[in-house]
């Protein structure tokens, strides 16, 4: 793959299809979404192409800037401005007229092939848009941004044939099918008995159950700690719970929409809500996942009436939480004797505003919890966020690993931690990665895992 | 979609180098794919991963949980990178001529 961008291709030759003139199609696609329709977050995004004063404070706090020695293609604003450019040269009557006044300038194939993998280089961990003076979010603009892309059939085929397109297709991204599912559960039952001597019945496809926890499909296969603790924490609690297979639907709570599109979001969005309502379940619990949360919990109530959907939304944090500030669950932190810290997700914190929940519990639950520097709305991105934690063609693990990576795996190093808890499945992802990259002494596990193993 | 040339033979891969069409995988197969991913030689400890995978796949038509894995061929997670040095998804799977794993994995 030739060289568009920097050194790295998130994109391969097929899906970027760098020679292709694109030019006419991506000025209309960009011309929709600026109008009103486009109902995401058409106000902001808008404001955030108009207005920017270019102090530089978002790079004083963007990971990759920061971790690549400050170069210059990694700051937020320049990535910004690429789309920017664009906007002034064929939307704006200053930069029709005189473009060179304007800083607006003729779109490319170059210029496409280079805002794409630029697009792409950034994880929408928004710690820029915490600090900006006057609220532009990069963030929102790249989401954008990678919007028009696929809006020309550019999406990473991770995201979209092989994520969103397989999930609506199988009711998972991981193309597990029920029977794969039912040897999955009856596996973990066991270990459960073997890892924590106790004997848990998993509930699957149980209609009217007042909680339906849906997880993170990939937690099954790569991490399924995170399934077994809260499969244990769920059955201490004695509440009336459920997984579900996929034969009633979607049972991924994943929505890579999220990261490019909102038509993909939209139609996976649908396809959760109608697995719910067929269910007839009383709360929807998200598993341990950043992004499902912000689709779920948030963007939901942008696209969906609250009459459609007669559940509430909970991320599983939040209800172990509360069940042990009930004393509904009991827990011994001599059980977990190890040093452990927390790294608070994106999705989950600055977006989604759980940080107590995850401290409440691990609080409770550990013996010596001691946080990371910075944390909470200041946290540093590991890396996975946007889909970057499924995405690895050519050097791109390498990218992940030598920027985001590299400022987490000393932010580890730095907090002398044993086990750094977890609550995100990307999270997790970039985190094995990373340990395994930088030979870390240290493992990560999922916050239900760790709560599990204290329950007495 | 791309061919690599194998004993006279082409073998469709993606992107990342994963078998295209699982039917056309064989013993040679695995062995040309371990050489693109480094590994010179399969050893007995390889091919218990890679038969465990394959047999799982067959069955199931997807990769195995990678506890299972590790408790079916008693290696840990260390030992699975250490046969296979991109990991049980990237590495393990690909020699066992799995279709490329989907998802958060």
């Amino acid at each position: 793959m030739r060289k568009v961008f920097d050194d790295y291709r998130a994109l391969a030759d097929n899906v970027l299809r760098p020679d292709e003139p694109r030019v006419d199609k991506f000025v209309e696609a960009m011309g929709k979404s600026l109008k009103k329709e486009n109902w995401t977050f058409w106000l902001p995004y808008v404001l955030s192409l108009d207005y920017c004063m270019k102090c530089g404070t978002c790079a004083e706090v963007c990971p990759v800037y920061q971790a690549s020695g400050r170069r210059e293609i990694y700051h937020p604003v320049k990535r910004s401005e690429m789309l920017r450019s664009i906007y002034r040269r064929y939307f704006t009557l200053g930069g029709k007229l005189w473009p060179g006044l304007v800083g607006a300038k003729d779109l490319t194939e170059d210029g496409i092939n280079a805002l794409a993998e630029s697009f792409y280089r950034c994880t929408v961990c928004r710690r820029c848009a915490y600090v900006c003076p006057v609220a532009i979010d990069n963030g929102l603009v790249v989401r954008e941004g990678r919007k028009i892309l696929d809006a020309i059939g550019i999406a990473p085929d991770e995201l979209k044939d092989s994520g969103t397109q397989i999930q609506l297709k199988a009711g998972n991204a991981t193309n597990m099918g029920t029977a794969a599912f039912l040897d999955i559960i009856e596996f973990m039952e066991e270990e459960i008995a073997d890892t924590w001597g106790r004997q848990v019945k998993i509930p699957v496809d149980k209609k009217g159950a007042e909680f339906l926890l849906m997880h993170n499909a990939g937690d099954y296969l790569a991490f399924p700690e995170t399934v077994m603790g809260a499969a244990v924490v769920l059955q201490a609690a004695g509440v009336d719970w459920t997984l579900n297979s996929p034969a009633t639907g979607i049972n991924d709570v994943v929505n890579y929409g999220v990261f490019f599109s909102d038509g993909e979001l939209e139609k996976v969005l649908r396809a959760q809500l109608k697995t719910a309502l067929d269910l007839g379940i009383k709360t929807f619990v998200v598993g341990e996942c950043g992004h499902a949360f912000e689709a779920l919990k948030y963007l939901m109530q942008r696209l969906i009436p609250a009459g459609e959907r007669p559940f509430e939304v909970k991320s599983i944090l939040e209800l172990e939480a509360q069940w042990i500030r009930e004393g509904r669950i009991k827990v011994d932190p001599g059980k977990n004797r190890e040093i452990v810290t927390y790294h608070d997700s994106c999705k989950l914190g600055r977006l989604g505003g759980l940080y107590e929940e995850p401290r409440t519990i691990l609080q409770a639950a550990c013996q010596d919890f001691r946080e990371l520097v910075p944390n909470r709305e200041m946290s540093l991105c590991c890396g996975g966020g946007s889909g970057f934690a499924i995405m690895a063609k050519g050097d791109f693990l390498k990218f992940r690993m030598e920027t985001y990576g590299q400022l987490k795996a000393q932010q580890l190093t730095d907090a002398g931690a044993q086990v750094v808890a977890l609550a995100c499945s990307n999270c997790k992802g970039q985190f094995r990665e990373i340990i395994n990259y930088y030979k870390l002494p240290l493992r990560f596990a999922g916050v239900s895992e760790l709560l599990a193993n204290a329950l007495v | 979609m791309s061919g690599m040339e194998f004993k006279g033979l082409t073998i469709d891969v993606d992107e990342d180098g994963f078998i295209q069409d699982p039917s056309l995988w064989n013993k040679e197969v695995a062995e040309f794919f371990g050489k693109t991913e480094g590994i010179e030689e399969l050893t007995e400890e390889h091919w218990k991963v890679i038969n465990y995978l394959r047999d799982y796949y067959l069955e199931f038509g997807i990769a195995p949980m990678i506890r299972k894995l590790c408790k079916e061929t008693g290696y840990d997670l260390k030992k699975i990178y250490q046969l296979f040095p991109s990991g049980p998804a990237k590495g393990a799977c690909k020699l066992a001529g799995l279709p490329k794993p989907t998802g958060c994995v």
